[in-house]
């Protein structure tokens, strides 16, 4: 590489130095060029701040069911996505692609237990909770 | 040790009445979690059978021979130190535990001293009114005619949603989410009568609801407009949880008590109790058959020394009327 304008080239082989000087040399100039990448990293990661609350155009949502005090097998989960259904006998996840906002989940429970149910994108509600019994109700995403 | 040995009991007696209150105050307040309270777990004798929680009783304290008895279940035990094996996964990995009982007496007499120590586990080989496993239950749950109009009657709503107002349609969003929220009222655990819903709102239900002849639902709310919808379901559950309490309880038990004056034994019991229900249960009163056998080891006195050579087979066959509401 050509040596630039306004730059120093120094062959640390012509140099005599210690094995310590060397080594501390070298320590210096790791610290230095470690401190320049993380400002880099630093500066990086502030340019694009994440976008709390909005939903992309059409994303995955998972909705995870746990039933509690209760036998696998005694518990069904239904939800409804459009004229799309996915179902659960015990605690576990189901997925809907193509979710979009404004669009609605209707959440249809059977369970001799509790049933806590929670969705990972942004919706109302964020979380049902259950007694034993039928319950329904809608995740709205948002 | 013969100085130590009560009071170290005393000291763990202590210790589990002390965490009674305890157990009770974390489940109420982390929500999820089960509210054990011997009232929700059973009724009349299931609860001296069986039981799910903690039972401490304190038996004759002004007589002279004072018993402090506390009754438990290791998977209570267990969960109370970590709530994740309330997961149906491991609530079913731990059948065992929560089929086994277990309990441990002090004896005291008119001063409060050491009078002797029993113990006992007991496990029950078939218990058909655990109304949490209950597969019959579940089977009743899901063929409820209300339940499965109402899950029938939601889709129609969820797709009437869909084409009235769509998703992609801006101008129609907040007319999306209100009758979203109207259909969560349908259910809600609050029990908002039906009546009290948006007027058009209980008119395309209702008009829904003709389309599809969910005819329970119909007759439910023409009959009784001010009904909750979820009431009647959770009051249908209630019925069927109580119905199941009439099935068959059968339990065997080893006990033990000790010599007043050391840790030997003076007495050994394997008993087995078996209960079946024989009217359908009302609250409060409840007509069981109970069948008990034991076979009783204790000390024969024509012998030389202690032992447990005299052997007693005791059978009884009865059937109780009770009347009582346990603690």
């Amino acid at each position: 590489m050509a040596a630039k304008k306004n730059q120093i080239v120094i062959d640390l082989g012509k140099i005599a130095l210690t094995p310590v000087q060397r080594q501390k040399l070298q320590n210096e100039i790791h610290k230095t060029v470690a401190g320049q990448m993380g400002a880099i990293d630093a500066a990086n990661s502030t340019s694009t701040p994440a976008k709390v609350g909005a939903t992309p155009a059409a994303i995955t949502a998972n909705i995870q069911a746990t039933f509690t005090n209760t036998n696998p097998g005694v518990s069904s989960l239904t939800a409804t996505l459009n004229s799309t259904q996915k179902t659960l006998s015990q605690s576990g996840t189901v997925s809907f692609t193509g979710v979009q906002s404004g669009d609605i989940i209707l959440v249809q429970v059977d369970s001799l237990g509790s049933a806590t149910i929670t969705i990972d994108v942004n919706a109302t509600p964020a979380q049902m909770n259950f007694p034993p019994g039928s319950h329904s109700k809608n995740f709205i995403i948002n | 040790m013969k100085n130590r040995s009560p009071k170290l009991l005393l000291t763990i007696l202590t210790a589990l009445v002390l965490s009674v209150n305890g157990v009770a105050q974390n489940k109420v307040s982390q929500g999820e979690l089960p509210v054990y309270t011997a009232d929700s777990l059973a009724i009349g004798n299931y609860k001296d059978i069986l039981t799910s929680f903690f039972q401490l009783a304190f038996n004759n304290l002004t007589g002279p021979n004072k018993e402090l008895n506390f009754n438990s279940n290791p998977f209570a035990v267990m969960l109370r130190g970590n709530p994740d094996l309330a997961r149906d996964v491991n609530y079913y990995k731990y059948r065992a535990l929560r089929k086994l009982n277990f309990n441990f007496g002090l004896k005291l007499d008119t001063s409060y001293h050491f009078n002797g120590f029993s113990a006992g586990i007991k496990y029950a080989l078939i218990n058909e009114r655990d109304s949490t496993t209950s597969k019959f239950l579940f089977k009743n749950l899901q063929n409820d005619p209300l339940n499965v109009e109402v899950k029938q009657l939601k889709l129609k709503l969820l797709q009437y949603l869909n084409s009235t107002y769509p998703a992609g349609d801006p101008a129609s969003r907040a007319q999306r989410i209100a009758f979203s929220q109207a259909m969560d009222s349908l259910t809600d655990t609050d029990y908002t009568p039906f009546n009290t819903l948006d007027t058009s709102f209980q008119k395309t239900v209702v008009s829904i609801a003709w389309q599809n002849n969910l005819r329970t639902f119909l007759a439910l709310v023409t009959a009784n407009p001010g009904v909750s919808i979820q009431q009647t379901l959770d009051a249908s559950f209630g019925d069927m949880k109580n119905a199941i309490k009439n099935n068959l309880l059968w339990t065997i038990g080893i006990s033990d008590t000790t010599y007043k004056d050391q840790y030997a034994f003076s007495n050994i019991v394997i008993a087995t109790e078996l209960s079946k229900g024989i009217f359908k249960p009302k609250p409060g009163s409840n007509l069981e058959l109970n069948i008990n056998a034991s076979l009783n080891f204790t000390d024969d006195s024509l012998r030389v020394g202690r032992n447990l050579k005299r052997c007693i087979l005791y059978f009884d066959k009865c059937s109780t009327q009770n009347n009582r509401r346990n603690i």
